[in-house]
């Protein structure tokens, strides 16, 4: 097996909240360990306050982490390029964003955000950018008539694919997609989602989709990562930890997902929400998890392997 | 108290315009007591839109240009001022999709059940703080959040005050538009359980729009799919969920849905774009994206036949 594309290893993220004498602070991340292999989709699932956008944000360089590595191809360009990413970076690695209605400028046609890529990165001069923008949305099944629209002009899943063209204008290798679909309509999620599959399957792109929804996650991607509190709950193969969660937390998310069968059920798992602030020693989970035990609140889980490729972070997890 | 018989609210033929753009075109649909009434549809579709026009919430723009409105036998349309407000709150409330904007930010989570109380009547004097505690703790919030301000609420605990506050003055008739959008799965499914569970205790009736058309098999009695401002099909939620819908647009949203685990089926996208109800197409306003649409489907707009399961539709029948 060859390495993956994106390893982050250990990565830490926290910001400062003030306070004095002490200072206190955030943490949105802590000890994240992540890959993304070539012609993969790896999905970062979690709540608000999981930490799953900070760490997109990492991975794109557009956030900062204060402890950890963050390799590409092997490389920690957390020390290579530690003053922010290269150019050369941000053409391997392309972000899509949440909110298509607020990530294109509506003062230009949007052909216009795809043509400056292109012309930034190298990848077309004057001359043959027109060419290669109408290329661009042929390939993300967009008519070459729309180039001259406003995005006023287009529906939701028109925008989002004008974002995701403009992405793959630079040809990157790794895609970060931060809830890709949460504005779109149900009727045309799918086929930005199927989107994503083809880069990866066709084009061997790698893609990161950080998303909150279960059933689409499980729908496209090869593996998923639970978070809870900026921590690894669950990892391994999509069908397994999104279908037949291990991880307590990961069944409360997959039972509250679930469709189709009434609201009878209660929850497993009681209310709370995510120590994010000064958090408390052990599994963040503990508070909320049914099957607690003294053990959880008083050291961090271990991580169990109940198969080779699929971790469960853990003090009741039995190993394989 | 309304009959089990008479509707708490039976909507008919109503029509709403802004300006000259008919956003929502002749929809019926009535809720009885007990009952969940699901409203669902695409953005543009119209479903907030002929809810809050139903109630006379509509802020102008918006003019109700058609149809009748009837809460527990009274018609809406017809109603003044003063006798409005009397029965907003009392006789229907709405808990509206945005909780941060619908709390005044400069008063106590405890001030707006005041408010609400003192708007209809209720002297300080009869317990209203005591009532409010015990609304709080219905809706599954500590009591001493009374003195909370909004801000220092989560999202999900600002939604069950506005729920809280919907339920006040125990109305028979609770109107929700798109309540749990903006929170999370796990909250989002604590506080419907919380609501199923009130309305079971309560006996109240509930509107429910929203886009999620999964959350309505499970949460609705029936369910009302509206499409660029029409009513194109309205069914037991239950007929929907075991495949018997008829209508090819609520087919297609059907069959959009990512599949339950388990399920073998891969979801479809629908073709096309929604309609624009500032310019829309002529016949079936659904008949460009429809794979069955026949030469009559772009000329002529079809009537919505059946009773238990209407549809509008020339190529199905009704119930």
């Amino acid at each position: 097996m060859t390495a993956p594309l994106l390893s982050l290893r250990g990565i830490g993220v926290r910001f400062p909240q003030g306070g004095w004498p002490r200072h206190r602070f955030l943490r949105a991340a802590h000890a994240v360990d992540l890959d993304v292999g070539r012609g993969e989709i790896v999905a970062l699932v979690g709540e608000s306050g999981s930490g799953k956008s900070t760490l997109g944000r990492v991975v794109a360089r557009l956030q900062e982490a204060h402890a950890g590595q963050l390799l590409l191809d092997g490389v920690d360009v957390l020390r290579s390029e530690p003053g922010g990413a290269s150019l050369a970076y941000r053409r391997r690695v392309q972000l899509v964003f949440q909110d298509p209605f607020a990530s294109l400028n509506p003062v230009h046609p949007v052909g216009h955000g795809v043509a400056r890529s292109l012309l930034l990165h190298g990848h077309a001069t004057a001359a043959t950018v027109r060419e290669r923008v109408q290329a661009g949305f042929a390939a993300v099944g967009l008519g070459k008539e729309l180039v001259d629209r406003h995005p006023y002009a287009l529906s939701g899943g028109q925008r989002q694919r004008v974002a995701i063209a403009r992405a793959l204008a630079v040809e990157p290798e790794l895609i970060v997609a931060d809830e890709p679909t949460s504005m779109l309509d149900v009727s045309v999620r799918t086929d930005v989602l199927r989107l994503f599959r083809r880069l990866a399957d066709a084009e061997s792109r790698a893609v990161l989709l950080v998303t909150h929804d279960l059933a689409s996650a499980r729908l496209v991607s090869d593996r998923a990562v639970v978070l809870y509190a900026g921590r690894v709950m669950e990892s391994g193969p999509a069908a397994r930890v999104l279908a037949e969660p291990r991880h307590p937390y990961a069944r409360l998310l997959a039972a509250a997902s679930r469709r189709h069968d009434g609201l009878a059920a209660p929850l497993p798992g009681r209310p709370g929400t995510p120590p994010v602030v000064d958090p408390p020693p052990g599994c963040p989970f503990a508070a909320r998890c049914p099957e607690a035990i003294p053990a959880c609140t008083a050291a961090d889980a271990p991580v169990v392997a109940v198969a080779p490729d699929h971790l469960v972070h853990c003090h009741r997890a039995e190993p394989a | 108290m309304a009959e089990p018989t008479v509707p708490v609210l039976e909507v008919q033929d109503l029509s709403i315009a802004y300006g000259p753009v008919r956003a929502v075109d002749r929809v019926s649909f009535a809720v009885g007591r007990g009952e969940t009434v699901g409203m669902v549809g695409e953005s543009g579709s119209g479903k907030s839109t002929a809810v809050l026009g139903a109630l006379r919430l509509l802020p102008a723009p918006g003019r109700i240009v058609g149809g009748t409105a009837r809460l527990e036998g009274h018609d809406l349309l017809a109603l003044d001022a003063p006798a409005l407000r009397e029965r907003w709150g009392a006789r229907v409330a709405l808990v509206p999709q945005g909780a941060l904007s619908s709390l005044n930010p400069l008063l106590r989570v405890g001030d707006h059940f005041a408010e609400t109380f003192a708007a209809h009547g209720v002297r300080p004097s009869e317990g209203g703080r005591e009532r409010a505690a015990s609304l709080l703790a219905k809706v599954g919030l500590d009591p001493r959040h009374l003195d909370s301000w909004p801000h220092a609420l989560s999202g999900g605990m600002r939604q069950r005050v506005a729920i809280a506050l919907g339920l006040a003055l125990d109305p028979p008739l609770l109107v929700l538009d798109e309540p749990t959008t903006a929170l999370d799965v796990v909250v989002e499914r604590e506080i419907l359980l919380q609501l199923v569970q009130l309305q079971r205790e309560a006996g109240f009736a509930m509107v429910f729009v929203t886009h999620d058309l999964a959350l309505l098999l499970e949460l609705a009695t029936r369910v009302a799919v509206l499409y660029a401002g029409r009513l194109v099909e309205e069914a037991p939620a239950a007929v929907l969920a075991a495949g018997g819908a008829r209508h090819p647009y609520t087919r297609g949203l059907l069959a959009a849905l990512p599949p339950a685990p388990g399920e073998a089926r891969l979801p479809v996208s629908i073709p096309g774009v929604a309609a624009n109800v500032a310019d829309p197409p002529p016949g079936c306003r659904y008949h460009p994206r429809c794979p069955l649409a026949e030469p009559r489907c772009s000329v002529e707009a079809p009537a919505t036949r059946g009773t238990t399961h209407r549809v509008a539709c020339h190529l199905v029948e009704g119930a």
